[in-house]
C-alpha cells in the first residue's frame, strides 16, 4: 500500500484529487480568502461596485467589536442556539423512521387482517361523509382512503412506499411546506388551534371549578415531581455501577440547571442567561468535587457514558423545563380561569413563534438524509450480532444500546456533525418565508442576520465578520463532538 | 455502476445539446431590453401599448421582457438579484424601484440621473404630483419617472357598518372619532363569551399616525431620527391599546398569520368582502382585488387623525439602469410613461392614480367600462393625492430598509409587553442614530453632505425658535414641508 | 483530530429478523399513521392545486370543484417544460460532476498515503463550517470575470464544488470518505498483487463496492440542486435559462400570489424527483446487499 517514494505518492494522490481540488480551490477556497479578507474592510456594495470605486479600508477588528456590542447579533445569537435545541430530537427522530423502516422491510405482516383493516378504515369514512354530507366530511373520507390505499399498498410492497412517503417532504421542500405551515399554525382557521380550542375550553371550565385547589395543588406536584427527577438522577451519577467518566457525570450534573437556561433563551431574557450559566457553572464545580472519587483513566474514558446523559437529558430535559412551567404557572391559574384559555397564535407570538419554527424543522428532519444515512448504516449491521445477542437472552433495549447504537456511531457522527453545520447556519428560509425574523425579532437567527445585513443592506464587510464568528463556532463545536461526542465512534 | 455513470453522461450530453440548440435565438431586429418589474395583467398591457405608441410616433420596434425575479416581496425589503446584478454590471435595462430601494439603488451609482433628458423630453418631475417627488428625485436629481402613483385610504365596506347597525365613519375623522366607533363595533361584533373574530381595521401604518399628530421618523434635514418623542410614545400607547387591550386591530404578526397562505393579501381583501375586517387600509389598486369579490357597498375615507390629516402618498418608478446598452430605448419608454396612452391605462386598470394628475378628472379614471359605480370612490383618492398625501420620509443617511426594520422590531416588542413604550421610542432613535452616524463615518462624501445639512439644520432650529418662517429649500424632508406650509412657517416662495 | 473509523462495516447481510414490539399488523397501522402525517402537506398541495384563486385563500382544504384547469394554465403561464427540462439537466450534471470528483477525492483521502493527506482533508472539512451566504458574492464576481453569468456553466460549475445552496463538494467527499474507510483493505491489496494500477483498483474494486455511499450522495446532490433557489436566481437574466425554482416566482405579482396556480406547477415538479427517488433507492438496497455478498 504505501509503496513508492514520498514524492511518487504524493502524486499518485494528488492525481486522484485534481479534479476535485481545482474546483474546490477555484470556488471554495478564493471565495473563502476573500470573505476572510473582507471581514476586515468596510466593503459596501453601495460604494464599492462596478460604478462607485471607492477606495477599500482595512478597519481591523472593528466589524467585530461592533458586532460583540450588537444587541441585535446576540438575541440572533440566542435564537440560533435555542432553535438548535431541537438537533438532538430530530436526529433521535430520523434514527427512528430508519429503525422502524428497516424493522417493516424485514417483516411480511399477514395481508389479510390487513385488507380487513383496509376496508373497515374505507367504511368509516363512508359513514363520515354519509352523515356529516359534502364537502367538509369529505376531507375524513380522503384521508380514510388514503390512509387504507397506504396501508394496502404498504403491506404489500414492503418498505418501497413508507420509505417514498416519508421521504416526500424532502420532494417538496421549500415552498409548499412552509406555506402548509402557516395555514396549519394560523391562530383562528388553523387545524392545530381549531382542535385545541375545545380542549383548552374544558380545562378552563375544569379550572373554574376549584381555582385554588389548582392553584396549589399544580405547583406542589410539579414541584414534587421535579425534585424526585432531580434526585434521582444524583443518586444514580454518584452510585458505583455507572461506567460514566467525569465529563458525562458534569455534563448530567448540568441537567437540573438546564430548563433555567432554556426558559431563558426562550424568552430572550440576557440576564436569566447570564444567571443561568452561573447556575450551569456552579453545578458542574459541585458535581465534579461531589462525585464519588473513582479512577481516572486516560481522556478518552473521561468522555466515557456521555452518550448515555445525552440521551436521559434529551428526555429529562424537556420534562423538567415544562415541570419549571407548571410550577411557574399556578400563581396564575385562578386569573386564567376567570379569563379562558386562547390557544398560542404560534408564528404571531414571541413565546411561541420559535417553539412552533422547531416543530415543523423537527417534522421536516425525521424523513430527511440523516434518515437515508441511518438506513444504509443500519442495512449494514451484521445479523450475527443481534442472533448471539439472541441467545445471550438479551432485551430488545440492551440489542439496541450495545449493539445497534455503537455500530450506527460514525453514521450519527456524520449526522450530528452536519446537523450542528445546517443548525447554525440554518432558518434563513425559514425566517424568511414564514416570519421575516419575527414577531420582534423572535426567529431571526444568525444566517438571516447575515442575509440582511450582506443583501438587504449590502454591508459585505459586516456579514462576513459575523459568518466567520459563525465559522469558529462550528467548529469548535464540530471538534469537540469529534472529540468527545460518542465514544464508539472513536473506538 | 460504471455503467450507470457512463449512461449518465451520455443522457446529459444530449439533453444539453438539446437544451442550447432549443434556446430561443434573437429573431428580428429590434433590440431587447429587460424590464425588471411584476408580471401581472397590467405591465403586460403597458409593453403592448408601449409598442402601439412607438408605431404611432414613428419609433423603431423595441422588443421588452419582463424580468420579475428580481422584485420586492412584501414591499419592505428589495430582492438580492437587483442588488447583486445592478451592482455588477449585469442588472436590468428598466429596473421598478419602490419606496424601500430608491435610495439603495441610488447609492450604488446603478441608476442613471435622467435630470437632462427628462427635461427636453418632458416627463421631468413636475408633470406630475409635487408630493411624491421625494420618491424619485434625490438631491435635485431625477432618477427615473413614476410608474405608478398610489395612495393609502380607508377602504369601508359599508354592508358590515350596517350588519351591527353602527354608523359609517365620517370621511375626515379624528383618532378619538376612531377609538369610539371601533369600540362600539367590537362590541357589537364580537358578542361576549365567543373567540374574538371579527376586527375592526386590518392595519394602521404608523408613520402616518405620528405625522398626524405633527411628529416625523427624521427632523427637517432629514440628520437624526426624532422618534423619541413624547408623541411617539402616545401612538406606541394607542397601537398596544388597540391591538392588545381592546383588540380593534390584529397584531402585525396576527395579520401575517390571517394571510396564512401566500395569497398573501388576497386574504385580507377576502375577510374584508366577508366582513371580518370592517375597513382595510389600502391603496386604491385593492379595487383590482375587491372587484371580483362581488357587489361590494365600497366607501374611502381618509386615514383617522391626530390634528393634521395626512396619509401615505407613493410611487414605484421605472428607472434606466446605468449599464444599459439601449439607452434610447430606454429613455423612450420614460417618455411614454408620461404619455396620454400610459396613463388612460393606468387610469382605466385602477392599477393607481395615473401619473399625470390630470388623467384623474378623465372618465377613463372615474368610470371606467364596467365600473361605473366607482366614481366617488375615485374621486375621493384623487382628492386625497391632491391634499393630504405625503410620500414616505426617507434619509440619505441611513437606507430606508434599515429604518423599517428597526422601528417595526421596536413596535412588535412593544405589543409583544416585552418593552414600554417610552424605551421602545428611545431605543428605535438610538439605533436609527448609530446607523446615521455609523454610514457617515465610513462615506467622506456623506460627511461632507451631512455638514452641510447639520448646518442648515441649526439656521432652522434658530429661526423657529425666534418664531420665523424658513426657506422651503431647507425643509428635506416631505411631511415638514407640508406641516411647515400647512402652519405657515414657510418663507414666501417665489414663483420663478 | 481523531479519524473517524469504519462508516459501514460490510457484512453479509441476510434477511434480519431483529424482534420487535410490533408485530406485522400493529407495525404497519404506525406506519400508515406515520406516512400520513408525512404526506400531509403533500395532498394539502394537491388539493390546493384543484381550488381556484379565491379558494386557496380559505382555510377549507377540499376545493368546491376540481379545478384540472389549472394544470393547463401553467404551461400558459410559464414555459414550464423548458424550466423543468433546465432544472433537471443542471441537477443531473451537478449531480454527476459531483459525485465522480468526491469519489476520487476521498478515494485518494481514505486509501491512498501521502504526506499532508489528513491535513488537506481537514481543511477541505473546514470549507464546510462557513455560511454559503458569503460565498454568493466573491463567487458571483468570480463568474463575471469569466463572463459565465447567465450561462448554463455558471450554474453547474460552482455548486459541483461550492456550498451554495445545496451541500457542495466538501460533504460530498466527506460522506464518501466515511464509506470508503469501511471496505476492507485485504480487497485492495489483493488488487495490487495482482498487478491492477490505482485507477483500477478505484474504478473496479472500491467505487462498485462504495456503491450505497455513491447513491446516497447522488440522492442527496440530486435534490438539493433540483430545489436549489438562491445561486441560480442571482446569476440568471435569460428567462429561458431559468430553473424551476426560479420560474415560480413567475406565479408572484405585486398584489398577491396565484397560489393555486404555483401549488400546481410544484406539483407537477415533484413527480420527476419521486420517479428519480424510487429508481434510486432501489439501486440503494440493490447496491449494499451486492457490495455484502462481494464482501
Amino acid at each position: 500500500m504505501s509503496a513508492g517514494r514520498p514524492v511518487q505518492r504524493w502524486l499518485t494522490g494528488m492525481a486522484f484529487l485534481l479534479p476535485s481540488i481545482l474546483g474546490f480551490c477555484a470556488f471554495t477556497l478564493v471565495p473563502l480568502v476573500l470573505s476572510f479578507a473582507m471581514a476586515f474592510t468596510d466593503w459596501d456594495i453601495l460604494r464599492h461596485n462596478i460604478f462607485h470605486h471607492a477606495p477599500v479600508k482595512f478597519v481591523g477588528l472593528e466589524n467585530f467589536i461592533r458586532m460583540f456590542h450588537d444587541p441585535q447579533f446576540w438575541r440572533d445569537f440566542g435564537n440560533t442556539f435555542f432553535l438548535m435545541l431541537g438537533l438532538p430530537f430530530a436526529i433521535a427522530g430520523s434514527l427512528v423512521a430508519a429503525l422502524l423502516l428497516t424493522r417493516t422491510g424485514r417483516r411480511r405482516a399477514a395481508v389479510g387482517p390487513a385488507l380487513v383493516l383496509a376496508t373497515l378504515t374505507l367504511v368509516a369514512s363512508g359513514l363520515v361523509l354519509l352523515i356529516g354530507g359534502m364537502p367538509e366530511p369529505a376531507v375524513w373520507f380522503l384521508f380514510g382512503t388514503l390512509a387504507a390505499t397506504v396501508l394496502v399498498a404498504g403491506v404489500l410492497t414492503g418498505g418501497t412506499l413508507y420509505r417514498t412517503l416519508f421521504y416526500l417532504p424532502n420532494f417538496t421542500a421549500g415552498v409548499a411546506t412552509f406555506v402548509l405551515w402557516k395555514k396549519l399554525y394560523n391562530p383562528h382557521s388553523g387545524p392545530i388551534n381549531l382542535a385545541l380550542a375545545p380542549v383548552l375550553d374544558g380545562v378552563a371550565a375544569g379550572l373554574r371549578a376549584a381555582p385554588h385547589a389548582w392553584a396549589v395543588g399544580l405547583p406542589a406536584v410539579c414541584g414534587g415531581l421535579g425534585l424526585l427527577i432531580i434526585a434521582w438522577q444524583a443518586r444514580r451519577l454518584r452510585s458505583e455501577d455507572t461506567d460514566s467518566g467525569p465529563v458525562a457525570t458534569a455534563a448530567g450534573a448540568l441537567v437540573p440547571a438546564a430548563p433555567l437556561a432554556c426558559g431563558a433563551l426562550w424568552l430572550g431574557n440576557s440576564a436569566a442567561v447570564a444567571a443561568g450559566v452561573a447556575v450551569l457553572g456552579c453545578g458542574v464545580v459541585a458535581a465534579v468535587a461531589w462525585r464519588r472519587p473513582r479512577r481516572y483513566g486516560p481522556p478518552l474514558e473521561a468522555a466515557a457514558g456521555l452518550g448515555t446523559e445525552f440521551g436521559l437529558a434529551l428526555v429529562l430535559v424537556p420534562l423538567l423545563t415544562l415541570l419549571a412551567a407548571g410550577v411557574a404557572l399556578g400563581a396564575s391559574l385562578p386569573v386564567l380561569a376567570r379569563t379562558g384559555f386562547e390557544p398560542p397564535s404560534w408564528l404571531g407570538d414571541y413565546g411561541w413563534a420559535k417553539p412552533a419554527l422547531m416543530l415543523m424543522a423537527l417534522w421536516a428532519a425525521i424523513g430527511s438524509n440523516n434518515m437515508i444515512l441511518y438506513l444504509a448504516g443500519l442495512s449494514s449491521i451484521p445479523v450475527e450480532l443481534y442472533e448471539a445477542a439472541d441467545m445471550d437472552g438479551a432485551s430488545p433495549s440492551q440489542r439496541f444500546w450495545h449493539i445497534t447504537w455503537p455500530l450506527l456511531a460514525p453514521v450519527t457522527l456524520l449526522i450530528s456533525i452536519m446537523g450542528l453545520i445546517n443548525g447554525l447556519q440554518g432558518g434563513f428560509e425559514m425566517a424568511r418565508a414564514m416570519t421575516s425574523g419575527g414577531p420582534a425579532g423572535a426567529t431571526t437567527t444568525l444566517s438571516y442576520f447575515i442575509f440582511i445585513e450582506g443583501f438587504e443592506t449590502g454591508r459585505l464587510g459586516y456579514a462576513s465578520a459575523v459568518a466567520w464568528f459563525l465559522f469558529v463556532l462550528v467548529f469548535v463545536l464540530s471538534f469537540v463532538n469529534f472529540r468527545f461526542g460518542n465514544r464508539h465512534a472513536n473506538d | 455502476m460504471k455503467r450507470t455513470f457512463l449512461i449518465a453522461l451520455c443522457v446529459l450530453t444530449v439533453a444539453s445539446v438539446a437544451l442550447v440548440l432549443t434556446l430561443p435565438g434573437h429573431q428580428g431586429t429590434a433590440p431587447v431590453l429587460f424590464w425588471v418589474t411584476q408580471n401581472d395583467p397590467v405591465k403586460r398591457e403597458t409593453i403592448a401599448v408601449f409598442g402601439q405608441w412607438l408605431a404611432q410616433q414613428g419609433l423603431p420596434p423595441v422588443e421588452i421582457r419582463i424580468d420579475n425575479t428580481g422584485q420586492v416581496k412584501n414591499g419592505t425589503t428589495g430582492e438580492p438579484k437587483a442588488l447583486i446584478q445592478g451592482a455588477s454590471g449585469m442588472g436590468g435595462d428598466l429596473i421598478d424601484v419602490y419606496l424601500n430601494q430608491m435610495e439603495l439603488f441610488q447609492a450604488t451609482g446603478m441608476l442613471t440621473d435622467v435630470t437632462d433628458m427628462a427635461r427636453e423630453d418632458g416627463f421631468d418631475y413636475g408633470r406630475t404630483y409635487p408630493a411624491v417627488r421625494s420618491d424619485f428625485v434625490i438631491e435635485g436629481r431625477q432618477y427615473g419617472f413614476p410608474r405608478n402613483v398610489d395612495v393609502t385610504m380607508c377602504w369601508v365596506n359599508r354592508d358590515t357598518f350596517a350588519r351591527y347597525g353602527i354608523p359609517l365613519p365620517p370621511h375626515r375623522w379624528t383618532i378619538r372619532e376612531f377609538e369610539e366607533l371601533g369600540r362600539r363595533f367590537i362590541a357589537a361584533a364580537n358578542p361576549p363569551g365567543s373567540r374574538h373574530r371579527v376586527f375592526f381595521l386590518n392595519r394602521v401604518w404608523p408613520p402616518t399616525l405620528r405625522r398626524s399628530l405633527g411628529l416625523s421618523t427624521f427632523n427637517e434635514t432629514l440628520t437624526r431620527c426624532t422618534l423619541d418623542d413624547p408623541r411617539n410614545v402616545e401612538v406606541l400607547n394607542l397601537l398596544y391599546r388597540w391591538t392588545v387591550e381592546e383588540r380593534l386591530l390584529p397584531t402585525h404578526s396576527e395579520q401575517e398569520a390571517l394571510a396564512a397562505d401566500a395569497t398573501g393579501w388576497d386574504s385580507s381583501f377576502s375577510l374584508f368582502a366577508s366582513g371580518r375586517f370592517a375597513i382595510i387600509y389600502e391603496g386604491l389598486w385593492a379595487l383590482i382585488r375587491l372587484r371580483p369579490k362581488g357587489d361590494l357597498h365600497l366607501d374611502a375615507v381618509e386615514p383617522f387623525n391626530g390634528g393634521f390629516p395626512n396619509t401615505e402618498f407613493g410611487t414605484g418608478a421605472v428607472a434606466i439602469y446605468a449599464g444599459t446598452r439601449h439607452p434610447t430605448e430606454a429613455r423612450q419608454f420614460l417618455r411614454f410613461l408620461a404619455s396620454e396612452p400610459f396613463n388612460l391605462l393606468i387610469a382605466r386598470s385602477s392599477d393607481s392614480l395615473p401619473p399625470l394628475p390630470a388623467y384623474a378628472k378623465t372618465d377613463a379614471y372615474r368610470r371606467p367600462p364596467g365600473h361605473a359605480g366607482e366614481a366617488e370612490v375615485k374621486d375621493a383618492f384623487a382628492a386625497a393625492g391632491r391634499d393630504i398625501g405625503i410620500a414616505q420620509s426617507k434619509s440619505p443617511f441611513v437606507l430606508p430598509s434599515i429604518t423599517f426594520r428597526i422601528d417595526t422590531e421596536a413596535i412588535e416588542e412593544v405589543l409583544a409587553g416585552r418593552l414600554s413604550a417610552t424605551e421602545a421610542a428611545r431605543r428605535t432613535t438610538e439605533r436609527i442614530n448609530a446607523e446615521i452616524e455609523l454610514r457617515v463615518r465610513r462615506d467622506p462624501e456623506l460627511a461632507r453632505l451631512y455638514a452641510e445639512r447639520l448646518a442648515i439644520q441649526r439656521q432652522i432650529d434658530a429661526r423657529r425658535a425666534a418664531g420665523r418662517p424658513v426657506p422651503a429649500a431647507w425643509l428635506f424632508d416631505p411631511f415638514h414641508l407640508a406641516y411647515y406650509r400647512a402652519h405657515g412657517w414657510v418663507e414666501p416662495e417665489v414663483k420663478p | 483530530m481523531p479519524t473517524t473509523e469504519p462508516a459501514s462495516p460490510p457484512a453479509p447481510s441476510a434477511p434480519v429478523r431483529p424482534p420487535g414490539r410490533f408485530d406485522g399488523l400493529g407495525l404497519h397501522g404506525l406506519m400508515t399513521v406515520l406516512s400520513l402525517l408525512m404526506i400531509l402537506p403533500f395532498a394539502w398541495m394537491v388539493l390546493a392545486s384543484l381550488k381556484t384563486l379565491a379558494e386557496a385563500g380559505e382555510p377549507a382544504w377540499l376545493p368546491k370543484a376540481a379545478q384540472w384547469g389549472n394544470y393547463l394554465e401553467v404551461f400558459q403561464v410559464i414555459p414550464f417544460l423548458r424550466f423543468g427540462a433546465n432544472s433537471l439537466v443542471i441537477a443531473g450534471w451537478v449531480t454527476l460532476l459531483q459525485v465522480f470528483t468526491s469519489a476520487l477525492a476521498a478515494y485518494s483521502f481514505a486509501r491512498l498515503e501521502w504526506p499532508g493527506r489528513d491535513r488537506l482533508f481537514f481543511l477541505y472539512l473546514g470549507t464546510m463550517m462557513l455560511p454559503g451566504l458569503v460565498m454568493v458574492i466573491p463567487n458571483f464576481q468570480i463568474m463575471m470575470h469569466y463572463r459565465m453569468v447567465d450561462s448554463y456553466l455558471g450554474l453547474v460549475l460552482p455548486p459541483v464544488y461550492s456550498a451554495l445552496g445545496a451541500a457542495g463538494g466538501a460533504f460530498g467527499t466527506f460522506l464518501l470518505r466515511q464509506f470508503m474507510l469501511g471496505i476492507p483493505r485485504a480487497l485492495d491489496e489483493a488488487a495490487e498483487m495482482d498487478g491492477a494500477s490505482k485507477w483500477r483498483i478505484f474504478w473496479d474494486v472500491i467505487l462498485p463496492l462504495s456503491r450505497p455511499g455513491v447513491v446516497t450522495l447522488a440522492i442527496f446532490t440530486f435534490m438539493g440542486n433540483y430545489h436549489s433557489f438562491f445561486w441560480p436566481l442571482v446569476m440568471m437574466k435569460t428567462v429561458d435559462k431559468y430553473t424551476l425554482p426560479v420560474g415560480l416566482l413567475f406565479f408572484d405579482s405585486e398584489h398577491g400570489q396565484a397560489t393555486h396556480l404555483l401549488m400546481a406547477a410544484v406539483t407537477m415538479s415533484v413527480l420527476p424527483l419521486i420517479l428519480i427517488f424510487v429508481f434510486l433507492q432501489r439501486q440503494l438496497i440493490r447496491g449494499i446487499q451486492l457490495g455484502a455478498v462481494k464482501g
